[in-house]
């Protein structure tokens, strides 16, 4: 078995040594390359690796039925749990667990992605207002063999659910775990709302600065963190504004939450209407039997 | 790196990347990290750690990679400090292997330790052992490089609080060229070279690599032996041996050690192995007649010795009796008076086998080289005696009596002599005096004339040497004699009584009093063994016992004469410092 994974990877290599060269220097051929290294190995990490570009050339739906059909072909937890990824981001969480149903049914793949996608079809099943319930929590708590990916999300599930919940003490001890594993900007938030309540200024500006969120949706991530912050210091007036941006930015998460910061700081959003959901997300969701 | 060289380096790259990789996983599995044991990492098994580009990596360049170990730092109960040891783990592994390489290479380094059949497999053994030790000592160097995705990148964040622990370990393209660019620059050589030197320092040399040089192990046998250690010698020869199965004088100073010790058969093993590989060298027949002789077997003693004057070697003395308690590496020293004993042996060996002409030539070449020899003058009047020409007989015997005055033997010889000449009287004051010696009264019938006497022995000319020593107060050399009769024959009283007095007139006498005991033990009813012991237990202050002997040697010597199988036992040589 491996003589014959080692004879595919020899053949794949010149597809690999051009590729990786020419992603940099000529996207669109260096994605080709990089693609047709999957027909070549059958390895499940390529074919996630070949429906990411498919994602990126052809957009998440081409994505998600290429991905099924090699999943069928070729199943294995990785890939299955590969389309089931793309499922979810794409809100059909249907698919999302039929998909997860079927990667279970094969031995567990390194990365973890299986477990990933099983915690966060939990998160994304949960009604807005509430958290993911305790009895889900703990079934992935008590395992110690979760993916690092899974142990952060763990971490910071339990973290933001102690602030919401106003037991700032529990969060400062998830928060100072995940800083000495990590600096995780969503961390440096709940510090530095920890050391504002406490008093400790320096400090609390010092975790804010910290709190660099990267990528495009860097901004609306911090403004959702911002939200729940203001929210929890009292500043109502910014906690309304930041809310009202959120709205935009990120609708979603902006509805689910609302009744958390309704608890938080009662009064604080009120007036403000909830923004339409999106039809097609409506339709989506009430075909699964429904969360909203 | 030719393909072929690469296939070689495969199986110990293997091993010691599944090694590495091995050890994070079980650690971060041991302080509560599933994660890698849910990946059947936790496992020894090379194809689950092997990545296949690593491994196409190995063949086609001079390193490779493993998969990497991912662990999870929220499993852990303290996460900074155990993905410290999770990530020290790797190349302390690779440390533990290049320890292990050294204690087994301690076992592989003697090619020829299993003989010769096996001797190529060790040495090709010994060699992977190097290779694998210095590979992992290179994976442990290059790991602490703190550059990702090496371990030196996790482990040395966390030493420092500021740091935040390296998750992603994969490391990024600008890090693989600067992993590329540092050992292209070869700014990691002259580190890599001092730990690898290192490591060889500690290596066992092959022998096979020292055979060219100068294994010395030989030698130092040889200077163990003349300082009589002959542990250490037979080690060092040992040691030769497991070296270079081909060395003969490695087999021939084991012979020797072991002829020392008294291990006759392995010795003639040892010394005939020398014989096969190297024939013509006269030091080996010479031990090996030595080994025979002391074996009882003559005739191949003889033989070899024979051999030894053919190839030019001097004649050996079969003085093997009387050899010093070490003797130098070469051959022990040979001396007139002891090959004479050898001819001693031979007219006994004549006698038994009724040849006199052939006994009276062997004592008379122990003569011509000992004139004083007693025993030798003995033997050729029991010659004479048996062929019934008395005249001559008389004649030896008397010569005998003269060199050594108070050997009953002799005196019986002679009370015979003077019996079958018929000249009673005088045979009558012989046996008496013989009596009064200790020995059985002749019996000087004429219905029982005895047909056989006994025969000087080597032992006994030995013992009479011994004895002829302390007359001449030269008590080592009696010690010497004693040591080589006891040697030879441990149920000889006389020679444990000759000892004993040795020791007691230089004032050893806590050696005498066991030599004095084992006297008695073996002959109970000497009265002189017994005065000899009271006289001991005097100066050891043991007062009842000094009594309780002196009394039974009066007792004893009241009873009459002593049984024949009394040995001669001379006087005292000298008074007992402490008087009685």
């Amino acid at each position: 078995m491996f003589l014959i994974r080692w004879g595919r990877a020899i053949l794949s290599l010149p597809l690999r040594v051009l590729g990786w060269p020419l992603f940099f220097v000529c996207k669109p051929v260096g994605r080709e390359l990089l693609k047709a290294v999957w027909p070549v190995t059958r390895f499940p990490k390529d074919g996630a690796f070949a429906l990411q570009m498919v994602v990126t050339q052809q957009g998440p739906a081409v994505a998600i039925e290429t991905g099924l059909a090699w999943a069928q072909r070729w199943p294995s937890a990785h890939l299955w749990a590969m389309v089931g990824a793309m499922a979810l981001d794409n809100k059909q969480l249907k698919l999302a667990g039929q998909c997860l149903q079927q990667a279970q049914a094969y031995p567990p793949d390194a990365e973890g992605l299986v477990d990933i996608l099983d915690f966060h079809l939990q998160m994304r099943s949960t009604p807005p207002g509430e958290f993911v319930p305790e009895e889900t929590m703990q079934r992935f708590l008590q395992r110690r063999d979760l993916p690092p990916h899974l142990g952060k999300s763990l971490e910071l599930e339990q973290l933001w659910k102690a602030i919401l919940l106003r037991q700032f003490e529990l969060a400062q001890q998830h928060a100072q775990k995940i800083l000495e594993i990590e600096s995780a900007p969503s961390a440096h938030m709940a510090m530095g709302l920890i050391h504002a309540i406490n008093g400790q200024t320096d400090q609390s500006r010092r975790h804010f600065s910290q709190a660099v969120f990267p990528g495009p949706k860097g901004p609306s991530l911090r403004l959702y963190y911002e939200t729940v912050v203001n929210a929890a210091m009292g500043n109502a007036q910014a906690g309304r504004d930041c809310f009202v941006r959120l709205q935009t930015a990120l609708p979603d998460d902006a509805r689910n939450v609302k009744p958390h910061l309704e608890q938080l700081m009662p009064g604080m959003l009120q007036g403000i209407e909830d923004e339409e959901p999106d039809i097609l997300t409506l339709i989506d969701d009430n075909s699964e039997g429904g969360q909203l | 790196m030719s393909i072929w060289l690469s296939l070689a380096l495969l199986p110990f790259l293997a091993t010691s990347l599944t090694v590495h990789e091995f050890a994070h996983a079980w650690s971060a599995s041991l302080l509560g990290d599933g994660f890698a044991r849910r990946n059947g990492r936790v496992s020894l098994n090379p194809f689950r750690h092997m990545s296949v580009m690593g491994t196409l990596a190995i063949l086609l360049l001079p390193f490779g990679w493993a998969k990497p170990v991912v662990v999870n730092p929220y499993n852990f109960r303290r996460p900074r400090r155990d993905f410290l040891i999770t990530s020290l783990a790797g190349p302390a592994a690779n440390l533990l292997m290049v320890g292990l390489c050294l204690a087994l290479a301690q076992f592989t380094r003697h090619s020829y330790a299993l003989g010769s059949l096996w001797s190529p497999l060790i040495d090709l053994t010994h060699m992977g052992l190097l290779l694998l030790a210095m590979l992992n000592t290179t994976l442990c160097v290059i790991n602490l490089v703190p550059i990702p995705p090496l371990d030196g990148s996790r482990i040395w964040p966390v030493l420092f609080p500021k740091f935040t622990l390296a998750l992603k370990g994969k490391g990024n393209l600008i890090c693989l060229v600067a992993i590329f660019a540092l050992f292209s620059s070869h700014a990691l050589d002259g580190i890599m070279a001092r730990s690898m030197a290192f490591t060889q320092q500690f290596f066992p040399k092959s022998d096979r690599s020292l055979k060219g040089y100068h294994p010395g192990y030989s030698e130092r046998g040889f200077a163990a032996l003349g300082r009589h250690d002959n542990r250490t010698a037979l080690r060092e020869f040992d040691a030769a041996i497991a070296a270079d199965n081909t060395d003969s004088e490695a087999y021939y100073g084991r012979a020797h050690v072991l002829y020392d010790m008294l291990h006759h058969e392995q010795a003639l093993a040892a010394v005939t192995r020398a014989i096969e590989l190297t024939g013509d060298e006269p030091r080996y027949y010479q031990l090996r007649s030595y080994i025979y002789w002391e074996m009882g077997r003559p005739a191949e003693a003889l033989k070899d010795a024979r051999q030894v004057t053919d190839l030019g070697g001097e004649m050996p003395a079969f003085n093997a009796l009387t050899q010093p308690a070490s003797r130098p590496a070469t051959m022990p020293a040979t001396g007139p008076a002891t090959t004479a004993l050898q001819h001693l042996h031979f007219g006994y060996d004549a006698i038994e086998a009724k040849n006199y002409t052939l006994a009276k030539r062997e004592y008379e070449t122990a003569m011509v080289i000992d004139p004083h020899l007693a025993s030798a003058f003995y033997g050729r009047a029991l010659a004479f005696y048996y062929e019934n020409d008395l005249a001559k007989a008389l004649q030896d015997v008397n010569k005998a009596i003269e060199l050594s005055p108070r050997n009953g033997l002799f005196l019986t010889l002679r009370a015979y002599i003077y019996w079958s000449m018929g000249h009673e009287a005088q045979a009558h004051e012989d046996a008496q005096r013989a009596e009064d010696l200790g020995w059985q009264r002749p019996i000087l019938t004429w219905a029982k004339q005895p047909t056989t006497l006994p025969v000087a022995t080597v032992e006994m000319g030995l013992l009479e040497k011994g004895y002829q020593a302390i007359r001449n107060e030269d008590y080592p050399a009696a010690l010497r004699e004693f040591d080589a009769v006891i040697a030879a024959d441990k149920q000889l009283a006389g020679a444990y009584y000759g000892r004993a007095l040795a020791q007691y007139t230089t004032a050893h006498y806590e050696k005498a009093l066991p030599d004095a005991n084992r006297a008695i033990e073996l002959a109970p009813r000497n009265a002189t063994y017994f005065t000899l012991r009271s006289y001991i237990h005097k100066v050891l202050k043991h007062e009842m016992l000094a009594k309780e002997d002196a009394k039974r040697a009066d007792e004893l010597r009241s009873m009459g004469p002593q049984p024949a199988t009394a040995p001669n036992r001379p006087a005292p040589a000298s008074r007992p410092t402490t008087a009685l």
